[in-house]
């Protein structure tokens, strides 16, 4: 599995059917994205869940409205389904 | 209520049911003392704070032998929620959340039913460990296919589930919120139905079978249990303004379609304990300015700290 942040460009060329966890950022530019695919111009790429999930609470106001950030449990369980 | 003073040139034999209602002013039926019904206010909830942690929590730390389901045994959580989050909430938000008493572990023995702001999506899920769960969620804003049921039940429209947006509610802009489970281990819309109101949200995206990983095996221990946020860690509870909480019951039978629409009593909150089904009320927590039981259970207390308070509804 990959884990990456990337921008709107990048995201309109991955392959969406490999996509397991996707994330906007609030000001809709970024995505924190999970996927089988590999990203060649990523914004950030993490080694793991655990990495990707604590960025995200060290910067939570890009990402989430609670001032948590995106948790490993998240990303294993809010899967993402294209269209909906 | 109205109040009836005469009923005139009738010969009343019986009443069999009065719903919902404070019949304290009949004195006499038939020259018998009426029985004295016990009284039903709901002039206060439960205000969740948006702040995060055990200092601001709104739980149970210790079910005590009174909450300790698990994945073969049915039962059904309803509770009232009036939505505080905004439209830039952007993660989820955790409605009711209950693991194992003691423990920080997402998996221990977690049952939940969280809302996911960002994708519309109310899940209800349990499991007792990362790799062997069972879930299902509703989607609310697409009319077609599977998601139907909840788009019409909800009422959203397009627009995601926030304060700006409530959908149908019912008195005081509360929704009722409810899971019925069967023993059978699946939250499939066959074996686990979940309601907006008194109507069912149907298959959800998973059907009638659900998903999940592995087989859950919940024991039957103890658990906290939380409003407002998950249980393990006391976070997830929202942006902008706090949500709020509203008559908790829990029950160990699968409530039927037509006992939870008596339980939603045309969206006016009633006494519990006169509901057909009370027999199987296990805990019920009315929120009338104090966290007590009012099941006749002697259940635990839900405790309230830091910003979180019972307030005037």
């Amino acid at each position: 599995m990959n884990y990456y942040i990337i921008n709107i460009a990048a995201f309109a060329e991955t392959d969406k059917s490999k996509i397991v966890y996707l994330h906007q950022s609030i000001d809709k530019t970024k995505y924190v994205i999970v996927t089988t695919e590999t990203i060649n111009v990523p914004i950030a790429t993490f080694e793991s869940a655990t990495d990707l999930s604590e960025y995200t609470m060290r910067y939570p106001s890009v990402w989430v409205g609670d001032n948590t950030g995106i948790t490993e449990e998240e990303m294993e369980d809010i899967k993402y389904i294209q269209g909906i | 209520m109205p109040t009836i003073s005469k009923i005139q040139s009738l010969e009343v034999t019986s009443i069999s049911k009065i719903l919902g209602s404070n019949y304290s002013t009949f004195d006499k039926i038939f020259g018998a003392d009426a029985p004295q019904a016990a009284s039903f206010s709901d002039s206060y909830s439960v205000s969740k704070s948006i702040t995060t942690g055990t200092g601001q929590a709104v739980r149970i730390a210790d079910s005590d032998g009174h909450f300790n389901f698990t994945h073969n045994q049915a039962y059904t959580i309803s509770f009232w929620v009036k939505a505080g989050w905004s439209a830039n909430l952007n993660t989820n938000i955790h409605l009711f959340s209950s693991t194992t008493a003691g423990s920080t572990d997402s998996s221990a023995n977690m049952i939940r039913l969280f809302y996911h702001e960002s994708l519309n999506r109310l899940y209800f899920e349990y499991r007792s460990a990362s790799n062997a769960k069972k879930s299902n969620f509703y989607l609310f804003h697409s009319n077609s296919g599977n998601y139907a049921p909840a788009y019409a039940a909800a009422n959203l429209g397009s627009t995601y589930w926030s304060a700006a947006n409530r959908g149908n509610v019912g008195d005081d802009d509360f929704t009722m919120i409810t899971v019925a489970k069967s023993t059978t281990n699946s939250a499939g819309s066959s074996y686990a139905q979940v309601y907006w109101n008194g109507t069912w949200l149907g298959n959800g995206q998973y059907g009638a079978n659900g998903t999940g990983q592995g087989t859950p095996a919940m024991t039957n221990v103890d658990r906290q249990i939380s409003l407002g946020s998950n249980s393990w860690n006391y976070t997830k509870s929202g942006d902008s303004a706090e949500t709020q909480f509203n008559d908790l019951t829990i029950w160990d039978k699968q409530l039927s379609g037509s006992e939870i629409t008596e339980l939603y009593n045309g969206g006016t909150r009633l006494d519990a304990t006169s509901h057909s089904a009370a027999s199987n009320l296990q805990m019920y927590y009315k929120f009338e300015n104090n966290g007590t039981d009012s099941s006749g259970n002697s259940a635990p207390n839900f405790t309230l700290s830091g910003n979180s308070n019972f307030q005037e509804i």
